[in-house]
């Protein structure tokens, strides 16, 4: 009987400990495919859609918005805003630099804003490419990669444009020509 | 006299060489082993030491320019990460503690579970228990035969 009491308490112990395993390797597997599933609903979540997310961009001196050092985003609602991410490295940027400047010069008084933001650059190389290209619209820095990130950026050039109501509108990846660059800003500037 | 102005002609023509390289700043070597700290921020998973693209060599530059200027490795690699996000540095900072934490509680858990699981499988069952499993079997047997071994015995009984 002693022995039989034993040998129940064991089995008995045995069983409980592998269920106490099952859940442990069950709890595992779901906190990895909870933490993959995090990252592919991050990945493919990407590109904003709705409210464009706020930022306050520092600008490059010389590159100033209304005569002030940085801007912000949700000052600019009631007005259309391109939203350019920019390289000195990127090759294809260089290919839509001279048309972005020359629709800005184009448009700047119709309630549309140009945005540059400097992604994963380095500071003098960019300025000599703002120079190279006579860029005069407001243009700055993305430090921290921050805006990069809100925006889902996958590389440069990309091009985000928002409405008057503060909403992304659309997204360009790679560089704008100048006709899909116009018709869109006046498809924005017709709406309220 | 000749002698001893010849060696320290030729100590000048060897030293003078490696002097000037000196003032030239810090080593290419120097360079790479604050680079192989940093990732690129362009292709993915490539250490900014190897890789050929224009925005690497730029930041190499610009690692190469800051050592000039006497910063450490760790002021260097804090100011790219200011700059362009904890994401470009090969190693996460301390204050991700999740980045640490997470696969080290992933990697204990799962050797733990590892562990117990290949236990349970080599574990031999006890002998008393294989005999309480037995003895409950047999119990188990006999209460269901029951019903028929009482009418058997009570037929029997009826036939003698």
């Amino acid at each position: 009987m002693g022995i039989a009491s034993e040998g129940q308490e064991e089995a008995t112990a045995g069983a409980g400990g592998f269920r106490w395993i099952n859940w442990l390797v069950w709890g595992g597997v779901v906190l990895l495919l909870a933490i993959l599933g995090w990252g592919l609903y991050r990945q493919a979540a990407g590109r904003p859609a709705g409210s464009a997310p706020d930022f306050t961009l520092h600008l490059f001196e010389g590159y100033e918005y209304q005569g002030r050092d940085e801007v912000t985003l949700s000052d600019l609602k009631g007005q259309v805003v391109v939203i350019n991410f920019w390289a000195e490295w990127c090759i294809e940027c260089k290919r839509e630099a001279e048309i972005l400047e020359a629709t800005w010069l184009a448009y700047r008084d119709r309630g549309v804003v140009f945005l540059g933001v400097d992604w994963v650059d380095v500071e003098p190389e960019a300025r000599k490419y703002l120079v190279r290209y006579n860029i005069t619209y407001p243009n700055g820095p993305d430090l921290g990669s921050r805006i990069g990130n809100d925006y889902g950026l996958t590389g440069v050039p990309e091009t985000f444009f928002v409405d008057r109501m503060g909403k992304v509108d659309s997204f360009k990846l790679g560089p704008l020509s100048e006709p899909e660059l116009t018709s869109k800003l006046d498809d924005l500037l017709t709406r309220p | 006299m000749v002698r001893v102005g010849a060696i320290l002609v030729l100590a000048a023509v060897v030293l003078l060489p490696t002097a000037v390289w000196a003032d030239d700043g810090p080593s290419q070597d120097q360079v790479n082993a604050v680079a192989r700290k940093l990732f690129c921020p362009v292709c993915e998973n490539t250490p900014l030491d190897v890789c050929p693209t224009e925005a690497c060599q730029q930041w190499r530059d610009v690692i190469q320019t800051r050592l000039v200027e006497g910063q450490s490795e760790q002021e260097i690699l804090d100011y790219f990460a200011e700059m362009y996000g904890d994401s470009v540095l090969a190693q996460p900072p301390p204050r991700q503690w999740a980045a640490w934490a997470l696969p080290a509680l992933i990697l204990v858990l799962g050797a733990a579970a590892l562990i117990f699981w290949l236990r349970s499988w080599t574990r031999p069952v006890p002998v008393a228990a294989q005999a309480v499993a037995a003895q409950e079997a047999a119990d188990e047997q006999v209460e269901e035969d029951r019903p028929h071994i009482e009418r058997l015995e009570r037929e029997l009984a009826e036939w003698e």
